[in-house]
């Protein structure tokens, strides 16, 4: 985060007497003829998306030479090669009017792949029309991205949403002056959906998402009397708030026989019930009412998902607490509880969106980090964000002084703070540093996934990450597409960002030049291949212990193509072995070796493998380590004898340093491939994935059919077994050469059909 | 007669290994105490005392603080800690429960 927070608004008149209106010159609004009756004040506030529209500074302003290409150049991008598609998309939120307005606007500006700048600017209003001007106090991504200090805003208003426009000229800083035309998508600034679950020993009634909010004495006099609910809440907050349509019963029996709840009981409820779960970041919230929590009476509702790796999607509002108890003598109790419920439902709802306590806003390390260095703590604040107990008065001050909303600091964060800090599942609980994931237009043509076929993605220290990819045509219509597209990695790009650590992007050993077969491709149809993630040219990517998500990026027919953020985690070393094996296991040979195969030439690899074989015996990484070594030995093996100045198999390869040597096959390797893949087949398809150990077993079922065609049909035969009891679909293997598959079956699709 | 004194551990704890003494008796002892912060609690102890005047001390190991409270207990009490750095352990006894959300 920048240390640029310099305020002057001194300066904002002077500056705005330098800048030519010209230079923001916006057509006369085309307003309805005949006009209509206006009941309100046309607002301008919402969010905002950059046009492509090029800005012509008029030829007499000293900016006229500069244009918003330069500005390009002066964001970072990912280390490694420069990214062959240079885009840039840009959102601009204004909260300058409308249900509390907070006098500022921020941007979002990505680059590219991983590159994003967010800005935030308090704004003044001047004396133009429409016209905003402020200091940028708020800079966040890649060191010197973005130098610009000041930004100008001017909108036209419209009664027609695709009529209103924006023009933001960002300035100063010594950078050149940008000037960008945005288009008006929203009157909110984020979107959001909530799905509100019960459990089945709670009352429908107990279940509270809306409140009178005059049904209590003891109110402000000026609130309005109206019936509130949980989405005008967030609406207001300026959210545009959508349920999730999946609102449903969680049987009480999923609390186990004591039927209140704990923290890891709920989180596996929300797996189970909620119709949007996903381990990934989406403004997407589960809200859960619940009779009462394992801690008991004292708790009224938990934010409790600050467990496994998307923190936030979940909350719980306990009825059976004392947020179910008005205190005696309370004038009038219903009204109490029903507020009190939905308070705390309020309440909960906002540690979702990342927000603290009131008196909590500056707690820094070693908890989590306050998203502002400077921020204050706000005791005394009437916000669903503070305890009404805590006050000053207790809770008859609070609530006679509450208005059913957020802080004005609690507002900026959620409205303007770079999405990642606010959006559900995003940056970790109480943590602002997170990292971005949310890419805002797909492809509607293609959808690529990554996945790795492991239970949450989680891998022992050591062990080989195999990445599957599955790209499915999504288009409604069949198209034509090279067979070999995911294996010609000039058209992706795989980046790799370990949790504090710069992104790295992953590398292949080799580039592949393929006769560029094509295939038809019908809607719904999808391609396979697999990669070691691990290691590539770079060396180990993956290697440190640890929480990483990797995310690709391809090119079809012009088509850019993001795939999901997938998150994985790097367990910790458990035994000195471990710590031992890694010293020599984490070399670019080792890579090599695993990537290929082994080679009877990379002596020093096959040690380093040989080594986890046998010092850790029963690890997964010994398993990858026995499947290399043993794979090559089935066939004639012919390797690359490299000469002495070679330093490496890929330079030998590349320089054509190499000779070619043929070494015998090893037919004692059966008896390992046989316990690795065979008896162990379902320990050897959860650590290589599904589409690794498919291809191993093929290799090893050619091998055994030179010599007993039984042999192979029955390998064929187990690995089929093996995969469909992990729910791999039967026509994967309908080209089965030797186990009774139908090879015209599915004549050439075999990797296109739908799964 | 004996009544219960809940000990809340509420803000500010983070790794510590709290130790509760009651008369100079030890009658808790916790390591790896962390405060939730959604909530705003540690963790919480209930200490059955005799009727009547008690002196409790409550020591944080790796923090070097301790900080001593006389009660005079004749009902169920509430005791609710709070570790503020440059202050110290700062304490609040009331005679309802904690509430936390
Ligand atoms: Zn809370």
């Amino acid at each position: 985060m920048s240390d640029d927070f310099i305020i002057d608004d001194e300066n904002l008149d002077l500056l705005e007497e330098e800048l030519d209106e010209d230079e923001l010159s916006i057509d006369t609004v085309g307003l309805p003829r005949p006009f209509p009756i206006l009941p309100r004040k046309l607002s301008a506030s919402g969010l905002y998306k950059a046009s492509n529209r090029l800005i012509k500074l008029p030829i007499k302003s000293k900016f006229a030479e500069q244009s918003s290409d330069e500005f390009e150049n002066e964001i970072g991008f990912v280390p490694g090669k420069k990214l062959p598609w240079g885009f840039l998309k840009e959102d601009l939120r204004l909260d300058v009017d409308g249900r509390y307005p907070q006098m500022q606007a921020s941007g979002t500006i990505r680059t590219n792949f991983f590159t994003s700048v967010d800005w935030i600017a308090r704004l003044k209003a001047t004396r133009s029309p429409n016209t905003w001007i402020g200091n940028i106090w708020f800079k966040d991504g890649p060191a010197n991205a973005m130098r610009h200090t000041r930004v100008r805003i001017k909108v036209k208003r419209s009664w027609f949403p695709h009529q209103r426009q924006l023009i933001a000229k960002f300035y100063g800083g010594g950078a050149p002056t940008r000037v960008r035309h945005f288009n008006f998508k929203s009157a909110y600034f984020h979107p959001v959906e909530f799905e509100y679950d019960r459990v089945s020993d709670v009352p429908a009634a107990d279940a509270t998402t809306s409140v009178a909010t005059c049904a209590h004495p003891n109110r402000p006099a000026t609130i309005a009397c109206e019936n509130l609910s949980l989405e005008t809440v967030y609406r207001r907050a300026g959210f545009n708030v959508k349920k999730s349509g999946g609102d449903s019963s969680i049987p009480v029996d999923d609390a186990g026989a004591n039927t209140t709840w704990s923290d890891a009981e709920m989180h596996d409820a929300m797996q189970a019930y909620w119709s949007r779960f996903a381990n990934k970041a989406q403004w997407s919230m589960w809200v859960m009412f619940a009779r009462q929590h394992d801690n008991g009476n004292g708790l009224g509702g938990v934010m409790f998902d600050d467990i496994g790796p998307n923190h936030r999607q979940g909350t719980a509002i306990f009825s059976d607490s004392f947020i179910s108890q008005a205190p005696a003598g309370d004038a009038n109790p219903a009204a109490w509880v029903d507020r009190m419920r939905f308070w705390t439902a309020a309440h909960e709802m906002g540690h979702g969106f990342n927000l603290a306590h009131s008196w909590q806003k500056s707690l820094g390390a070693p908890y989590g980090s306050p998203w502002l260095p400077a921020l204050a703590d706000e005791p005394e604040a009437r916000s669903f964000m503070n305890y009404p107990y805590n006050v000053s008065g207790g809770e008859t001050s609070f609530f006679s002084d509450f208005e059913y909303r957020f802080s004005d600091n609690e507002l900026v964060f959620m409205r303007h703070a770079p999405s990642r800090f606010v959006q559900m599942g995003n940056a970790d609980w109480f943590d602002n540093h997170g990292f971005e994931q949310s890419i805002p237009d797909q492809s509607s043509v293609f959808n690529l996934e990554l996945r790795t076929n492991k239970a949450n993605s989680v891998f022992e220290f050591l062990e080989m990450i195999n990445l599957e990819l599955k790209l499915t045509n999504i288009s409604g219509q069949t198209r034509l597409i090279e067979n070999a597209v995911l294996q010609e990695y000039e058209n992706m790009t795989i980046v790799i960002k370990r949790d504090g650590m710069p992104a790295r992007q992953w590398l292949p050993f080799a580039h592949y030049c393929r006769n560029k077969n094509m295939s038809a491709i019908d809607h719904g149809q999808s391609l396979y291949d697999s990669i070691l993630l691990s290691a590539g040219k770079n060396g180990w990517d993956i290697a440190e212990p640890g929480n990483y998500t990797v995310q690709a990026m391809m090119t079809i027919d012009d088509e850019i193509i993001m795939s999901n953020a997938l998150k994985l985690r790097v367990g910790t070393p458990r035994t000195d072995n471990e710590e031992i094996c890694a010293q020599d296991l984490f070399n670019k040979d080792v890579g090599q070796v695993l990537t290929y195969g082994g080679s009877q030439y990379l002596a020093k690899a096959n040690h380093a493998l040989e080594e986890v074989i046998v010092r850790l015996p029963n690890s997964n990484a010994a398993r990858h380590a026995q499947i290399a070594l043993a794979l090559p030995k089935l066939r004639n093996f012919k390797s690359l004898n490299i000469t002495a100045d070679a330093p490496d198999l890929f330079t030998a390869l590349e320089n054509k340093k190499a000779a070619i040597g043929v070494t015998k096959s090893d037919s004692a390797v059966k008896k390992t491939l046989d316990t690795l893949l065979v008896k162990e087949g379902n320990a050897a398809a959860e650590t290589l994935g599904h589409i690794c150990y498919k291809q191993h077993m093929d290799t090893y079922s050619k091998y055994l059919a030179d010599s007993d065609t039984a042999a192979a049909a029955k390998t064929q035969q187990t690995c089929k077994k093996t995969l469909m009891a992990r729910n791999v679909p039967e026509w994967v293997f309908a080209n089965d050469a030797y186990a009774g598959g139908s090879a015209s079956a599915k004549g050439g699709k075999k990797k296109t059909e739908k799964a | 007669m004996t009544y219960p004194l809940t000990v809340d551990f509420r803000d500010g704890f983070y790794n510590d290994t709290i130790v509760v003494v009651v008369d100079e008796v030890e009658v808790y002892r916790q390591e790896n105490v962390t405060t939730r912060t959604m909530t705003g609690l540690a963790g919480s102890t209930e200490i059955l005392l005799d009727s009547g005047k008690h002196m409790l001390r409550i020591n944080l190991s790796e923090k070097e603080v301790s900080t001593s409270i006389s009660i005079d207990i004749n009902s169920p009490l509430y005791l609710g800690l709070e570790y503020i750095p440059q202050k110290g352990l700062e304490n609040k006894l009331q005679g309802e429960p904690f509430k936390y959300m």
